[in-house]
C-alpha cells in the first residue's frame, strides 16, 4: 500500500503529517520532510508508531524532529506523558528559531556518515548509540520520568521502548544504563529512592497497618480526647453527642481543644470481631499490587533511581568512535 | 553528761503532775491509747479472728481460684520505665495467672516509649498505651481503665514490686466479704538500706501501714487505699467515672466508694515493696503532696461529708475525724502547745523535751514490738532496732514540721494547684471547679 504523504510549508520548513502514516501503521522514509508532526489523536497508536520510530535502524527516522500537533493534547490521555517524551514536543512550545536549530544539528549531524542506516550490532550497543545520537544532537540528558505505566514507578520512556515489556523495560534499561556509567560513558546524579517488592520489583505496593494480634488490617483509629476537667480519657466516640462533644463522665460540654480538652494520642481498633484488639502501635504490612506478595517494611528492596548524562568518554566512542563519523576514512 | 542524766532522773522522780498534766493532758488523753492501747487491742482482735476464720478466708480463696476471673493490673506512671521490667518479672511469678498487664506512659520524655514498647511487642505487656502530651496520673489511670477488661482493676505504681501471692491476697476479700469497693494492699519499702532517710521510711510504712491500716481497716475507718497498691471492682470503678485530678487521688476515689457505702478493706497479707524516695529533699516534696491533699479532699472538695445531709454516714465522718484530727489538729495543738510552754514557763522546757521523747520513745518501742508480730519477716525489722531511737524525732519533729507547713500552704496559698505533678493545663481548671 502506498501513503500520499502530505507536506506542508511553514516558515521555509517542510511539515511531513503522520496522521495516515500512524494510522496504517507505518513508517515514512528517513528523507520525507524537515520535520514529521503527529496529528492523529489515537493515544495507543501515537506511542506505538512513536515506539517504532525510535527502534529504526535508520539514523535519519530516529533522529527526526518530530513534534505533537496541540490539538491533540486532550486525547492522549494516559499515555500523554510518555508520548512527550518520545517526541520533540508540541509545536505551540517549539519557537521557529529552536526548531530551525534543531532541523540544522540534525542535519548537520546525519551529513557526517557516509550510510546513515545502522550496522548490525548488539542490543546493548544498538541502545546506547541511540542514547548518544538523540541525546547529542538534542543536548539533552536521560532523565527518569514518574509513570504508572511502569514497573516500578518510574520509566526512561525511550529506552524502555526498546523492549517489549515492561519487566524486561525494567531490567534491560537499569542494566544498560548502569553498566555505561561504570565504563565511564555516562555520569549519574542522584534522583530518587524507591522501595521495590522483592518478588517482582514493582513500585506499587499497599502499605496496611496491622492488628499485631491477628494481622488483619482492617482498623479503625480513633483519636483519644483528655477532659481536663475530670481527668476523663477515652475515644472521641465516647464523647460524641449528637453533633456536640459532651463528657461522659461529667455530662460538660467540650467546647475549646487545649483548654477544656487535648488530644493526647490515638488507639486503633480491630474490625476483626474474633479479635477486636485495641492497641497504639500498628505494625506495617506491605502487600505487592501486582504479584500480592506480602513483605515486612525491612524487606522490600531498596534502590536508587538516576539521572544519567553523557560523559567525555561515551562521547568520544559513540560520536566520534567505530559507529560515529568516519570522514576522516572516507574524504 | 552525768549532769544532765542526774537532772534528768531526778526530775523525772520529782515530776509534778500538776504541772505535767497541764501540759501534756493530749499525750495522756490522746496520743497513748489511741497509738498504743487502742491498736494492741485492735491488732490482737484482729489477729484472733483472722485465726478463728481461716477456713472461711480459704473458701473465699477456693471461690476466687474457681471463678479465675480476668483481672487487670493497670500502671499508669511518667517516666517510670526504668522501673518496668522489674515490675514485669514480680508479675510473671504471681500465683495467680489470669490477669493482663497494661501500662499507660503519660507523656515521658525519657526512654519509657521504647521500653514499654518493646515489652508489649515482647507480650510481657499486654497493651502499652501512651498519650503523647502529659495529662496527669489520674487521667493516665483513666486511659488504662477505658481499655480495660478485667472484672477487677489492680492499680499499681510502677516502681512497686508484688510479692508472689500478692495478686490472690488482695483479690481474695472480694470473695470473703460482700459489697467489697476496695482493697488496699500492704507497702514495704524495698529500698530500706539505700540511706538513713529509706531506713527511717521502712520502720514507719510498718507502723503508719502494715499495723495502722490494720486497725483502722478493722474499725471501718481506712479511708486511703493507696495508689502504690490497690484493687477495685472495675464495674464499680466505671460508676465512678474513674479517678480524679490528684494529687491524691487515691484517697479521693476512696472516699469516693465509701460514700457509695462499699466496704474498703487494707489486706496485710497482699504485700507489695515499694521504693521510697532516697533523700530527705525528695521525701519531703512527697510528703508535702500528701499532706496538701488532706486540706484539698478532706475540708474542702469532700466537706459534704462533715454535714448531716441525705448521704451521712457516720463511718465516713469518723475517718475523716480521725484523720483531721490526727493529723491537722494535733500538729496545730503541738504548735501551739510548744509555743504556749516557751513562753509562759521556758524553765520547763528542760525538761518538756526528754521528757516527750522518753514518752514517744516507749511509744516507739511499744509499736516496734507488735510490728514485730505482724510482719513477715520479725528478723529483718530486728536489725533495724537501732534506729528506733531515732524514730520519735522522725516522726515528731521532721513528719510534723513538714506536714504542718504543707497544711498553710495548701489552706492559704492552694499550694498543690502550683504542684507541677499535674500539668497546668489540668491545675487550672481543677481550681476553677473545685475539683
Amino acid at each position: 500500500m502506498q501513503i500520499q504523504p502530505k507536506i506542508e510549508q511553514i516558515n521555509g520548513k517542510q511539515f511531513l503529517l503522520l496522521n495516515d502514516f500512524i494510522d496504517a501503521d507505518m513508517l515514512p522514509a528517513g528523507d520525507m520532510g524537515d520535520v514529521w508532526l503527529v496529528n492523529s489523536t489515537q493515544g495507543s497508536k501515537v506511542k506505538k508508531f512513536l515506539r517504532q520510530v525510535l527502534r529504526s535502524n535508520d539514523r535519519r527516522v530516529y533522529l527526526k524532529p518530530i513534534l505533537l500537533e496541540d490539538s491533540i493534547r486532550p486525547f492522549l490521555g494516559v499515555d500523554a506523558a510518555i508520548i512527550g517524551r518520545l517526541s520533540d514536543g508540541y509545536f505551540e512550545a517549539m519557537s521557529p528559531l529552536k526548531l530551525a536549530t534543531l532541523i540544522d544539528q540534525v542535519h548537520y549531524y546525519l551529513n557526517r556518515f557516509l550510510n546513515p542506516v545502522l550496522p548490525g550490532m548488539d542490543q546493548h550497543e544498538r541502545v546506547l548509540q541511540y542514547i548518544f545520537d538523540l541525546a547529542y544532537t538534542r543536548g539533552s540528558a536521560i532523565i527518569p520520568l514518574r509513570s504508572h505505566q511502569s514497573l516500578t514507578g518510574y520509566a526512561y520512556p525511550r529506552i524502555d521502548s526498546f523492549f517489549f515489556n515492561i519487566k524486561d523495560a525494567y531490567m534491560n534499561s537499569r542494566l544498560i544504563l548502569k553498566k555505561a556509567a561504570e565504563e565511564g560513558f555516562l555520569v549519574r546524579t542522584y534522583h530518587d529512592t524507591q522501595h521495590l517488592c522483592s518478588d517482582c520489583n514493582s513500585g506499587f505496593l499497599n502499605y496496611h497497618e496491622i492488628c499485631p494480634k491477628c494481622k488483619n488490617h482492617n482498623l479503625k483509629a480513633m483519636p483519644l480526647v483528655h477532659h481536663f476537667r475530670c481527668a476523663y480519657v477515652g475515644p472521641e466516640s465516647d464523647f460524641m453527642l449528637h453533633d456536640n462533644m459532651v463528657c461522659p463522665k461529667c455530662s460538660t460540654a467540650l467546647r475549646n481543644l487545649g483548654v477544656d480538652y487535648d488530644k493526647p494520642g490515638k488507639v486503633f481498633i480491630c474490625k476483626n470481631q474474633q479479635c477486636n484488639h485495641k492497641f497504639q502501635e500498628a505494625p506495617i504490612r506491605v502487600c505487592c499490587v501486582d504479584c500480592g506478595k506480602e513483605h515486612d517494611p525491612y524487606e522490600l528492596v531498596v534502590k536508587k533511581v538516576y539521572e544519567y548524562a553523557l560523559a567525555e568518554r561515551g562521547i568520544q566512542r559513540y560520536v566520534y568512535g567505530a559507529h560515529g563519523i568516519k570522514t576522516e576514512v572516507n574524504s | 553528761m552525768d549532769n544532765f542524766w542526774n537532772q534528768y532522773l531526778y526530775t523525772i522522780a520529782h515530776v509534778d503532775f500538776q504541772t505535767l498534766w497541764k501540759w501534756a493532758w493530749f499525750i495522756f488523753l490522746l496520743d497513748l491509747p489511741r497509738y498504743v492501747v487502742l491498736e494492741a487491742l485492735i491488732l490482737i482482735y484482729s489477729r484472733t479472728r483472722r485465726i478463728l476464720t481461716r477456713e472461711k478466708w480459704e473458701e473465699a480463696r477456693e471461690k476466687l481460684f474457681a471463678e479465675m476471673p480476668l483481672v487487670t493490673v493497670l500502671v499508669p506512671g511518667h517516666n517510670e520505665g526504668k522501673h518496668l521490667s522489674r515490675l514485669v518479672k514480680s508479675l510473671q511469678r504471681q500465683s495467680y495467672k489470669n490477669f493482663e498487664l497494661i501500662v499507660v506512659d503519660d507523656g515521658s520524655t525519657d526512654e519509657t516509649p521504647i521500653i514499654g514498647k518493646s515489652l508489649e511487642k515482647k507480650g510481657d505487656i499486654d497493651l502499652f498505651l501512651r498519650g503523647e502530651q502529659r495529662g496527669g496520673k489520674a487521667s493516665a489511670a483513666n486511659m488504662g481503665l477505658r481499655y480495660a477488661k478485667g472484672k477487677y482493676i489492680v492499680h499499681l505504681d510502677a516502681d512497686s514490686s508484688l510479692a508472689p501471692d500478692a495478686l490472690e491476697q488482695v483479690l481474695t476479700p472480694f470473695y470473703r466479704y460482700d459489697k467489697v469497693g476496695a482493697v488496699g494492699g500492704n507497702l514495704v519499702v524495698r529500698n530500706e538500706n539505700d540511706s538513713l532517710t529509706t531506713t527511717m521510711q521502712f520502720l514507719e510504712y510498718i507502723q503508719t501501714i502494715s499495723v495502722g491500716r490494720m486497725v483502722v481497716s478493722k474499725l471501718g475507718l481506712y479511708k486511703i487505699v493507696s495508689g502504690a497498691f490497690g484493687a477495685f471492682p472495675k464495674q464499680l470503678l466505671m460508676r465512678l467515672g474513674g479517678w480524679d485530678i490528684g494529687p491524691g487521688l487515691d484517697g479521693d476515689i476512696t472516699v469516693k466508694i465509701r460514700k457509695l457505702r462499699y466496704k474498703v478493706l487494707f489486706e496485710e497479707n497482699a504485700l507489695c515493696l515499694t521504693h521510697v524516695p532516697v533523700t530527705w529533699k525528695a521525701l519531703t516534696k512527697q510528703r508535702r503532696r500528701w499532706s496538701r491533699s488532706l486540706v484539698r479532699f478532706r475540708i474542702r472538695k469532700h466537706k459534704d461529708v462533715w454535714f448531716p445531709d441525705r448521704n451521712f454516714s457516720l463511718s465516713n465522718l469518723l475517718a475523716f475525724f480521725e484523720n483531721v484530727f490526727f493529723g491537722f489538729v494535733l500538729d496545730f495543738m503541738w504548735i501551739f502547745y510548744t509555743v504556749k510552754i516557751a513562753v509562759v514557763e521556758p524553765q520547763f522546757l528542760w525538761f518538756w523535751f526528754p521528757f516527750k521523747y522518753t514518752v514517744y520513745l516507749l511509744l516507739s518501742l511499744v509499736q516496734f514490738i507488735m510490728a514485730l508480730f505482724v510482719v513477715n519477716s520479725p528478723q529483718d525489722l530486728l536489725k533495724k532496732f537501732i534506729y528506733i531511737p531515732l524514730m520519735p524525732l522522725y516522726m515528731g519533729y521532721y513528719m510534723r514540721m513538714v506536714r504542718t507547713m504543707a497544711y498553710v500552704g495548701e489552706l492559704f496559698f492552694f499550694e498543690s494547684y502550683k504542684d507541677v505533678w499535674n500539668p497546668v493545663k489540668t491545675s487550672k481548671k481543677a481550681r476553677e471547679y473545685g475539683m
